[in-house]
């Protein structure tokens, strides 16, 4: 994945990121891989561009689902599509399921999985909500490895399974306006 | 999504450099916190399995 545009753009970075994974290599020569202004003009919603425009509010876990679903549409991916899943609490339940979604997440790449959340939960800094990619999952030692888009800050890390459903399920704070309250999961491209 | 963040670290860098008390704090935190392994300190896994969401979306 590339680093994400702008500093309110996790949400376009990690779609194109997606998107070019699932899709592959362009089969000739003078294709280009898919760039997230790219992406932006093939959806053609001036709301997402705003809110991921620099200093942009940023977006909530169901638009990201909405632009997911159109990115797919724009891309011509055959038979996908976008399932989410919002835990409501750290509870045996909803860590069942975030694993059993990653484990099966981690069979193949012909899936894709986004993560919305607290991104201060994981990384003990920036108290904020963010988007990012699942790049793998480690079912032996319960733990999951985040693709961060976040690259002027930060690159892959490890964190166990259960801090990522804590970082999930934590509201925003009101210093984020528009956001306070949303919480995160897991957006899904699949077929 | 971390606008405000930077907005706050400028200010604390604008009061130490105004000689005004900083906002900062004076040590400075780890870049990740407990909850965090950058990838770079630990390839086991990635050595081991075939992870092929990593191989897929890591450079896509």
């Amino acid at each position: 994945m590339k680093p994400q545009f702008t500093s309110s753009a996790c949400s376009i970075a990690s779609v194109t990121a997606a998107i070019n994974g699932l899709k592959g290599l362009p089969s000739h020569a003078e294709d280009k891989v898919l760039s997230q202004p790219e992406l932006l003009e093939k959806i053609g919603d001036p709301l997402w561009a705003k809110l991921s425009a620099e200093e942009g509010d940023g977006v909530t876990i169901a638009q990201l689902a909405a632009y997911a679903g159109a990115a797919v549409q724009a891309a011509d991916l055959q038979g996908y599509e976008v399932e989410s899943y919002q835990p409501e609490s750290a509870d045996e339940a909803s860590l069942s399921r975030v694993r059993d979604i990653l484990a099966a997440n981690e069979k193949s790449a012909s899936d894709a999985l986004l993560v919305y959340f607290n991104q201060g939960v994981v990384t003990g800094d920036w108290d904020g909500p963010h988007v990012s990619l699942i790049g793998a999952y480690d079912a032996d030692k319960d733990r999951v490895l985040v693709l961060e888009v976040d690259q002027d800050w930060y690159i892959p890390y490890w964190t166990p399974t259960s801090v990522l459903l804590d970082a999930m399920i934590k509201p925003t704070s009101a210093e984020h306006g528009p956001l306070e309250g949303e919480t995160g999961g897991f957006v899904w491209l699949k077929r | 999504m971390r606008s405000l963040f930077q907005f706050s670290a400028a200010l604390s860098i604008a009061f130490s450099l105004t000689g005004l008390p900083a906002l900062a704090s004076e040590t400075a935190a780890p870049k990740l916190g407990p909850n965090a392994t950058p990838i770079t300190a630990d390839q086991t896994y990635l050595r081991g399995s075939e992870a092929p969401d990593y191989w897929a979306f890591r450079l896509s």
